[in-house]
């Protein structure tokens, strides 16, 4: 075996092993170290599914609407309605089931607005610094320096209810969350040997921004949407409770707790359904998020 | 080909709320590099070595000074022409891990600079990226590889692959080997000899190791304190070193060599502060040679023997300044 | 037998990872006399710090000792308790590491950490402390040692920083001092001077050393006797001059020629080909077998044992030339 045989065979098991060991199965190994999150994914995965199948699986799938059964008013969990039934006599089941939709949307809606928003913003003023850093990061903080929900309600209010509404409503206050998170990522970025390489190769800020600074930051927006999710869901029902989200009859659960509300002394599962979806959701968004956070650092490795 | 003439780089630092300092990492450096030529810059911490390489890049803007590339100056040009001007001169860094983004692959890695300079595309660039790769003597089972997955000789051949994509005439490297294991840097340093020869490429290699130097130095230029206080061949730095300091750093340099005894030299103190260096010779509170003058006066790099330079009063009875240098002003006037 | 100070027999640590047992240390052998230096040599990986934190007993949680034994003086370190081993470390056996700017505390001040050193290991008073503490900080060669020790670890430089930490690991007069890479992290003026430093108060004091490096040149000037690891067991060990000089282990003659020497030009270095090999999936057998250009069948099939060439120089190769 001559000297360039020996290096390729020694090199290449190692590197091969590298190579193999990498992608899904480094995944895998690392998602089977933390259960909890293995559990949120199932959390969630289920309420999608169930929302996205929804009509075709629910046991009463005209109770999403605006049927009315007074008849069967308040009845108490039981057979055939095993979360029992609203004021109006609808499956409460059916209707929270359903209801999933509206929220998984909405949330993944204001994730997706903010984080479209502030990410590019982000990036410019961390690699730019200076001014353009002072001007972007003073607009951040002004958004920041308002409580959210007060600020998405008066944004709610000017575009009238609706849970699209909501959502959008939802975004604006969020989008400085991730202009600082990226804009840390960029300043870290800026100084690393590879960008002082690409720049000493001629590349334009464009290039950099675009071509290093944003792909290193993928793994952090995505930790943080998903910590987001859970949140940007409370803040969905928060304003349907209200009344700033979705009308009656709509199925949400922030509006179903509001219009439960009344009932809760002697009508318990009307508000507590809902309320454990919204609970059973927002937990499960966590988890997943908190395990992506230790899961693509051991990817990394 | 390279000509860098008076160079300074000096840095404000902030110290306290009130009080702003100026470090000057590079004061006064003149030299040339030849077509084809390696020069070793030598020196230890605060020797200013490290942002030499950067100014001849305008990696970092020198506050003041001139390079030259073929006689065309690189420190007026505009972004514009100075992008193309890096496409002649290129860097390969200390570390390797860093100097890599870690969501690139191999193949994009090396790319880069053909696709920011648009020089090619499709298949044209997978072949060119290839034949890169051979060169260093990866192959195409890199191509896909991410650098995490990659040894750290393997990555330090992937930078030194990307750095020659665009056919440089100038690579200035810093501390190429001093992140690897003694095993890797030998191949390494044979990677780059070999490479040198084969383009004839110019080279500036700066290092604290001088025997990796030696190895592939044909000049050397030592550095203290933001000065260059000897300038040499090779052979004659190494038999004939005049300098104190250089003597003293080719004597702390451990080596497993049992023959030739050297003379131990220890030097007292510590490396000068770069916001206040000592007054006249920089090296002058080390010095185990110091005489008066040398607390008073600095001293100039004069070439003492046929293109032998130093800067030390010990030797500069001798006649002759370092051409184009603006430190020699008795001698040239009066020739 | 010699009059050894130290003895490692054997010892084999293993880390769980998910890929199963891997063996980080695989039956390191290491003599040390009394009074002398030895210098411990190797490549990344090769198990020379983990070998070091051994005998202190300062291996990661998930470290598993599965086999030998660390004789210090007739005693097995390994046997020892936390408490019994809590009362060696700094006593009897110390250490110095590699960045001393993360191994002293920023809070404290030099001469706080030397004083509560002598306080609580020697039950000395707190005037005798300073006393003692001013008398190794001059041994180090460290001028004022009045004021440094009022100083903050970041008002010094690096290399005061590694005479600190060396003058707090000998304030109890350690028979052993281990020194992982002491002066790796300084420039090569400062790191000659360290090491002119460490010869000589070992010297004084009588204090044997354990120097681990990668760099064979700081070893042929430093040390009295080398010892050469790779992939986490000695394949070399002996006298400095013997070692770097007439080296038996081809890993050791490959060290030898990829290093550039200062004294000559060579055209191109020889290297030794292949890299170093995966913890993971070791090589079966000797573990260079497949990078080197000596091996035969045998080396594949069994581990070789160390064999002894002329006084005190056992080379762990089945074809020494």
């Amino acid at each position: 075996m001559n000297t360039g045989e020996i290096n390729k065979a020694t090199e290449d098991r190692s590197g091969k092993r590298r190579a193999t060991s990498n992608g899904l199965m480094k995944s895998w190994l690392a998602l089977r170290e933390h259960p909890l999150t293995i559990v949120g994914l199932a959390i969630v995965s289920a309420f999608a599914v169930v929302g996205i199948l929804a009509p075709l699986v629910i046991p009463y799938p005209e109770d999403i609407g605006s049927s009315v059964h007074l008849e069967q008013s308040l009845q108490q969990p039981n057979q055939e309605h095993p979360f029992g039934t609203d004021d109006m006599g609808r499956d409460i089941l059916s209707r929270v089931a359903y209801g999933g939709r509206f929220s998984l949307s909405a949330g993944l809606l204001v994730v997706l607005l903010s984080s479209i928003l502030g990410t590019p913003l982000g990036a410019i003023a961390g690699y730019y610094g200076g001014k353009i850093d002072t001007a972007i990061m003073g607009i951040a903080d002004l958004f920041m320096g308002t409580p959210h929900l007060v600020l998405a309600l008066a944004i709610a209010a000017v575009l009238g209810p609706s849970h699209t509404n909501a959502a959008i409503a939802l975004s604006i206050p969020w989008w400085p969350t991730y202009t600082r998170l990226v804009r840390g990522q960029a300043l870290v970025i800026r100084s690393s040997g590879f960008v002082e390489a690409a720049k000493s190769m001629g590349a334009s800020g464009k290039y950099i921004i675009f071509r290093h600074i944003l792909p290193n930051c993928v793994q952090l927006i995505i930790t943080q949407s998903t910590l987001q999710m859970g949140s940007a869901i409370l803040g969905i029902a928060s304003l349907g409770f209200i009344g700033m989200g979705a009308q009656p009859p709509t199925p949400e659960w922030g509006l179903m707790v509001s219009l439960g509300r009344a009932y809760v002394t002697s009508y318990w599962w009307y508000v507590t359904f809902p309320g454990l979806a919204i609970f059973i959701v927002v937990m499960g968004f966590n988890f997943i998020g908190d395990g992506l956070r230790d899961i693509f650092d051991l990817k990394l490795r | 080909m390279i000509q860098v003439k008076d160079l300074r780089k000096y840095f404000n630092v902030q110290i306290g709320i009130l009080r702003k300092e100026v470090v000057r990492a590079v004061d006064g450096i003149s030299f040339h590099i030849e077509r084809g030529e390696v020069l070793g810059l030598v020196g230890e911490s605060g020797s200013g070595k490290t942002t030499v390489g950067k100014c001849i890049l305008r990696l970092e803007e020198p506050t003041s000074g001139e390079v030259f590339f073929n006689d065309i100056s690189i420190s007026g040009l505009d972004e514009k022409r100075l992008r193309e001007m890096r496409r002649n001169m290129q860097m390969v860094f200390q570390d390797p891990s860093s100097s890599l983004d870690p969501r690139m692959k191999v193949r994009d890695a090396v790319a880069e600079p053909l696709r920011i300079h648009k020089q090619a595309k499709g298949k044209e660039l997978e072949e060119r990226v290839l034949s890169l790769l051979q060169s260093v003597g990866l192959g195409h089972e890199h191509l896909n590889r991410h650098p995490h997955m990659l040894s750290g000789g393997q990555r330090q051949r992937v930078v030194i692959a990307r750095t020659l994509a665009l056919n440089p005439k100038l690579l200035v490297l810093d501390e190429p080997t001093s992140a690897l294991d003694v095993s890797v840097q030998a191949q390494i340093l044979n990677l780059l000899r070999d490479l040198q020869k084969r383009l004839d490429i110019s080279m500036l290699l700066i290092s604290h190791d001088l025997s990796i130097i030696r190895h592939l130095g044909d000049r050397i230029a030592v550095m203290y304190s933001g000065k260059i206080v000897e300038l040499a061949d090779e052979e004659r730095l190494f038999d004939n070193a005049m300098h104190p300091y250089t003597q003293a750093l080719l004597s702390a340099i451990p080596t497993p060599e049992f023959g030739p005894k050297k003379e131990r030299i220890v030097l007292r103190g510590e490396i000068p502060n770069p916001i206040n260096p000592p007054h006249g010779c920089r090296f002058h509170p080390r010095c185990p040679h110091a005489m008066q003058r040398c607390a008073k006066e600095e001293p100039k790099l004069t070439n003492i023997d046929n293109e032998h330079y130093v800067a030390c009063f010990l030797h500069s009875e001798k006649s002759q300044a370092y051409p184009n240098s603006p430190l020699c002003s008795i001698t040239t006037s009066a020739a | 037998m010699k009059d050894a100070l130290l003895s490692v027999r054997n010892l084999r640590v293993c880390f769980p990872t998910t890929y199963g047992l891997v063996a980080a240390l695989d039956g390191v052998c290491l003599e040390l006399e009394k009074e002398k230096i030895l210098g411990l040599v190797g490549e990344t990986g090769c198990g020379k710090t983990l070998t070091a934190l051994s005998i202190l007993r300062l291996l990661p949680p998930s470290a598993r000792i599965v086999a030998g034994e660390i004789v210090l003086r007739k005693r097995n370190l390994l046997d020892l308790s936390e408490s019994e081993i809590r009362e060696i470390r700094g006593k009897e056996v110390s250490m110095v590491f590699q960045d001393p700017t993360s191994y002293l505390d920023p809070v404290f001040t030099v001469g706080e950490v030397m004083i509560e050193v002598l306080e609580s290991r020697q039950k000395i008073g707190r005037r005798e402390a300073i006393e003692a503490s001013i008398e190794m900080l001059t041994k180090l060669r460290l001028p004022n040692p009045e004021r440094i020790l009022r100083l903050y670890p970041h008002e010094l430089s690096g290399g005061m920083k590694q005479r600190v930490m060396i003058a707090i690991a000998l304030l109890c007069h350690p028979e052993l001092l281990i020194a992982d890479e002491p002066t790796t992290a300084l420039d090569v003026t400062i790191q000659a001077q360290i090491l002119e430093l460490i010869r000589d108060i070992v010297k004084e004091l009588r204090t044997s050393v354990l120097l681990i490096t990668h760099n064979l040149g700081i070893v042929a000037e430093n040390c009295e006797e080398a010892a050469i690891m790779y992939a986490g067991t000695v394949v070399e060990h002996g006298e400095v001059r013997d070692v770097l000089e007439k080296p038996g282990h081809p890993y050791t003659r490959g060290l030898l020629s990829a290093t550039p020497k200062l004294f000559q030009k060579k055209e191109t270095l020889e290297v030794i080909p292949g890299s170093i090999p995966s913890l993971i999936d070791p090589p079966s057998g000797c573990k260079f077998h497949p990078r080197c250009s000596y091996a035969i069948g045998k080396c594949k099939r069994e581990r070789p044992s160390p064999v002894g060439l002329e006084h005190g120089h056992y080379v762990s190769c089945f074809r020494i030339v």
